[in-house]
């Protein structure tokens, strides 16, 4: 599914937010299943060399997050030295990906784009708070619980690093930017301070 | 997902925790208004209830709290409320809601988990899309609020009337039941998280369907999320973006990339 993509929020904050998925194919490729097992086993020692922000994996894929562009660019070139045949997507900047691709030398292959959201926008929370929960493709962030939250920081009843942590738990493909969290919550409380 | 009235405490801490606004606080006690419920398991999995009164419909889930645990570093992920991934054991029609809305689940109706399918991810290795197709991924119910299939079905018609080839491996293609993209009418009144619909056409039709997101942009009550799949040319280029901007559409700067390090495969999928 497309759960990296449609991640909303001002570009100045989306700007540091790049999502690795790597993700074994059915195909005749010549590996057998378990030699492609082995390759994403190998690919994830990688990724997690490279001091990702988050991650998470399952039996055939694996996703990272990475806060800024020169990570994932070193990221990605030791992927391409590695050889191990296993398809890798990047969400992030279209432009800059393209040409960081280009300059490393990456047969690039194909672009999912987000044309945004449509349809009864009023239904929609705050966009600030929306920028949080799409941070979790599958919705399951609810934008309650992020209210709830900001509620609790604002009387103190929860530390930043709890609350993050707690948001970060309920996405359980591991693409949530603990990061750019803190930093948007920051930016909620830090208005409404001044508000 | 229902709650265990002899278990629960009342505490309503789980309340903020369902992304659908389905559990209620009544006079008569916390509970789980089922026609809202996408059945999506967040509620359980976050383990918010200590008294264990959230009780999940489905097989998959047992009480016991399993690590998550990452195989490469042994470092515990994260802390999940028990379940097994794979098949659902809700009956039908309710079965879909957790299809859609629940990410460990299998879909009974495709084998693959998820809602969705690799759709680019592996488009290096199978070749699903080719130069001069366009695909799009129309996610209705996205993000966050929701979609009725009878909703989703508003745009299976209207995709179906402009005679896209739609992807047979994704969960909502088999839930249509005939050549003008109606959905088995069972399903009409079931509410899922978020439906994917995925389909290509050929670059020269990519115009009717961004008309198509236009017109239905105005007409639906719910939200959707749209996005256009295209190869990248030697130069870098995607030429569909030319076509989203003649049409008035913004493309997002942000991308999702097949950057072409998967082996291509060597009889070739489809």
């Amino acid at each position: 599914m497309s759960h990296s993509l449609h991640r909303q929020g001002k570009e100045t904050s989306l700007k540091n937010d790049f999502v690795l998925i790597a993700l074994l194919a059915k195909s005749r490729s010549g590996q057998s299943w378990s030699e492609k097992c082995q390759n994403l086993e190998k690919l994830a020692n990688i990724c997690i060399r490279h001091d990702p922000d988050n991650y998470g994996q399952s039996k055939s894929v694996f996703h990272a997050v990475y806060t800024s562009m020169d990570s994932l660019e070193k990221v990605l070139v030791d992927l391409k030295r590695a050889e191990l045949g296993i398809s890798v997507v990047v969400t992030g900047c279209r432009e800059e990906i393209i040409r960081m691709g280009q300059r490393i030398g990456l047969p690039l292959n194909s672009a999912h784009i987000s044309l945004g959201i449509f349809g009864n926008k009023k239904r929609l929370p705050d966009e600030r708070i929306l920028a949080i929960t799409t941070m979790c493709g599958h919705h399951c962030i609810s934008p309650f619980l992020v209210e709830k939250i900001v509620n609790d920081l604002k009387a103190g009843r929860v530390k930043m690093e709890h609350a993050v942590e707690r948001l970060s738990g309920l996405c359980t493909c591991g693409i949530f930017n603990r990061a750019r969290a803190r930093g948007l919550l920051d930016d909620i409380l830090s208005s409404e301070n001044t508000a | 997902m229902k709650i265990d009235g002899n278990k629960c405490k009342n505490c309503r801490q789980c309340i903020p925790y369902c992304p659908v606004q389905a559990i209620k606080d009544t006079p008569k006690g916390v509970c789980i208004d089922q026609d809202l419920c996408v059945e999506c398991g967040v509620c359980y999995r976050s383990r918010i209830c200590k008294s264990g009164a959230l009780a999940p419909f489905s097989r998959r889930y047992s009480c016991k709290p399993i690590p998550f645990i990452s195989r490469v570093t042994g470092r515990v992920l994260r802390i999940l409320a028990g379940y097994t991934p794979g098949m659902t054991h809700l009956g039908s029609p309710r079965r879909i809601r957790e299809t859609f809305s629940d990410p460990f689940t299998t879909s009974i109706l495709t084998q693959i988990s998820g809602r969705g399918t690799a759709e680019i991810k592996t488009n290096d290795v199978t070749g699903r899309y080719r130069p001069g197709e366009i695909g799009f991924c129309i996610e209705v119910g996205r993000p966050g609020i929701g979609a009725t299939m009878k909703e989703v079905e508003q745009f299976t018609v209207a995709l179906a009337q402009l005679g896209v080839y739609f992807e047979p491996d994704n969960p909502m293609t088999r839930l249509i039941r005939d050549t003008r993209g109606h959905l088995q009418k069972k399903y009409h009144e079931e509410r899922v998280l978020s439906a994917i619909i995925e389909c290509k056409v050929n670059f020269d039709d990519v115009g009717n369907i961004f008309e198509l997101i236009k017109r239905l942009d105005r007409q639906t009550d719910t939200v959707f999320t749209v996005g256009v799949i295209s190869t990248i040319d030697l130069h870098g280029e995607t030429p569909v973006l030319e076509k989203i901007a003649e049409y008035g559409l913004c493309p997002s700067t942000h991308s999702k990339i097949n950057v072409g390090l998967g082996i291509p495969s060597s009889e070739g999928d489809r």
